[in-house]
């Protein structure tokens, strides 16, 4: 094997939890930890459909039923649809960006729970668990993307190449809050089991608060009915994914530049402020979120 | 010669009281017991030269697997530093991270990776890595159906072929088999030999005078003697 040791490498310093070393530095290691995150992310896609006929097929498959429900029952038989074209694209975008955010976090709240054998028996870079979560959810968005396309090639119906720069932003918002949120839930719930629970409440809240089964314009139009309708308007807009959701509607949903769809469109331009402030207010909450991150692993290690 | 490993003023507390779920948490905050702390570690400190073998010599309780764990990265101290090389392998947990449904040859990647060696350069030792293990017939079946001690000795060749400048050491010497622990006492000389740093944690005064260089007793989380082996053993079998 290798020999004689004759250079000597770098060294790590450990130090008590929350005497942390600085995001930099952490994310710095986390950077580093490439060859662990795509043998992790492997482990995960590999393991999750092993011994199933249809392997990752299964991944297209549920939100295909969904968008049948959808599209459907929902659309049709409950008449929410309100005479929207193509309505079935409308769900599906909403849905690949809504099954990204909730996959990553789900997943990624129990990840450090899931994997305490690791934790609790060799040294890296913490953070590389929780972006695993998210990693595997892209992939899978990636695949479920693929199935838009085909919905494209259907209907025969294009989003404008100059939407798609609204895409920019959607994800710049919604790496670091999932990401964040997976981070801070993910430790959280080593102390607390409740929180894997609280949680998918929360994301069961967030679904039916965010624009994805009905566009933004019907809860608007509801909002502006009734008293104090402009804050609650306001604070509608305050959810990020709700955003996330609606700037992927914008980019992909190829009615959005026809005159009766434009009547559905919500920010002017991709350069919208309140896109770009959401951007902004979420990478200070990632910063925030893997600074409580790096207080709580090194001691919550020891209630796994 | 420089130091490889330094341990400066580390403590480690438990809490003695543990709760799951939060409405535990709120109903139990006035327990008598819930603010009550162990002491595992006290200010411990000890250098270790490069290229040397140390013993962490104690009895069961003594605070040396915690200690281990906070060298490795594991736990973090309470107070207290230590500065160790990054290329560390440790071999408290062997087999830790196996993927039950993958074949030992995926796990020698995934293992290794976590390990911190790259996909390329476990490539190159692969051959190596089955043949120490000797399971080379068993190496494409899925590990749950291995049994204990091949997964040990998987775990064993994986850790001791990823070129660390440190190794760490728990009670390796309960692994395997009589031949296979003769071979990873051999290994273990070998490594010395190469000029590796090894911290090893025992209970047993002949490890400690037969492989080290030097080495520390700890008695209820405190440092109760440091330096040579002679008098370290010495310390140790004068306690009650």
């Amino acid at each position: 094997m290798s020999g004689q040791l004759d250079k000597r490498g770098p060294k790590v310093t450990l130090v008590a939890a929350g005497r942390s070393t600085g995001v930099f530095k952490d994310a710095k290691d986390l950077l580093g930890s490439g060859e662990l995150l795509s043998a992790l992310i492997g482990r995960e896609l590999a393991g999750k459909y092993k011994g199933s006929f249809l392997g990752l097929g299964w991944t297209l498959i549920r939100p295909l039923v969904m968008l049948f429900i959808y599209a459907v029952v929902v659309g049709q038989f409950l008449g929410a649809a309100r005479g929207m074209e193509k309505f079935a694209i409308f769900i599906f975008v909403g849905l690949l960006f809504w099954n990204l955010i909730s996959e990553s976090i789900s997943m990624g709240s129990t990840s450090m729970t899931a994997n305490a054998s690791l934790l609790k028996k060799v040294w890296f870079p913490r953070e590389v668990l929780p972006l695993t979560s998210f990693a595997v959810a892209t992939v899978n968005f990636l695949v479920q993307g693929a199935v838009l396309i085909l919905a494209f090639l259907l209907f025969n119906s294009w989003p404008q190449v100059g939407n798609l720069l609204y895409l920019i932003p959607a994800v710049l918002i919604v790496f670091p809050v999932a990401f964040g949120m997976s981070l801070v839930f993910s430790v959280l719930n080593v102390r607390f089991r409740d929180t894997q629970y609280i949680v998918e409440v929360g994301l069961l809240l967030g679904f039916w608060l965010s624009p994805i089964l009905y566009p933004w314009k019907f809860a608007h139009d509801f909002l502006a009915s009734i008293p104090f309708g402009s804050v609650l308007q306001e604070i509608y807009l305050l959810n990020p994914f709700g955003l996330v959701v609606m700037a992927g509607q914008q980019a992909l949903w190829p009615p959005i530049s026809t005159e009766a769809g434009s009547a559905y469109q919500f920010f002017d331009s991709p350069l919208s402020t309140r896109l770009w402030l959401s951007v902004l207010a979420s990478w200070i909450f990632l910063y925030l979120a893997q600074r409580i991150f790096a207080r709580m692993a090194g001691t919550v290690v020891v209630d796994l | 010669m420089s130091v490889i490993v330094s341990v400066d003023e580390v403590s480690r507390e438990f809490r003695k009281y543990y709760q799951r779920t939060f409405k535990e948490f709120l109903t139990d905050r006035h327990a008598k017991n819930f603010n009550k702390i162990f002491k595992a570690l006290q200010n411990v400190s000890f250098e270790v030269k490069d290229g040397s073998t140390f013993g962490l010599l104690g009895r069961n309780g003594s605070g040396k697997s915690t200690l281990l764990k906070i060298i490795s990265g594991v736990l973090t101290p309470s107070s207290g530093q230590v500065t160790r090389p990054v290329s560390t392998a440790a071999l408290l947990e062997l087999g830790a991270g196996f993927q039950p449904d993958m074949t030992g040859r995926e796990n020698i990647f995934l293992n290794s990776s976590i390990l911190g060696r790259s996909k390329k350069d476990t490539q190159l030792v692969i051959d190596d890595i089955i043949d120490f293990s000797g399971i080379e017939e068993f190496i494409d079946t899925p590990v749950k159906f291995y049994s204990s001690g091949m997964y040990a000795r998987l775990g064993f060749a994986i850790a001791i072929h990823t070129d660390p400048e440190l190794l760490l050491v728990d009670e390796i010497l309960a692994v395997g088999d009589a031949p296979f622990q003769a071979k990873c006492l051999d290994r273990i000389k070998q490594m010395q030999n190469e000029g590796r740093s090894i911290i090893l944690v025992t209970h047993d005064t002949n490890t400690v005078t037969n492989f080290c260089d030097s080495a520390v007793v700890l008695d209820h989380g405190k440092v109760l003697a440091q330096g040579d082996t002679e008098s370290v053993v010495a310390a140790y079998q004068a306690l009650p």
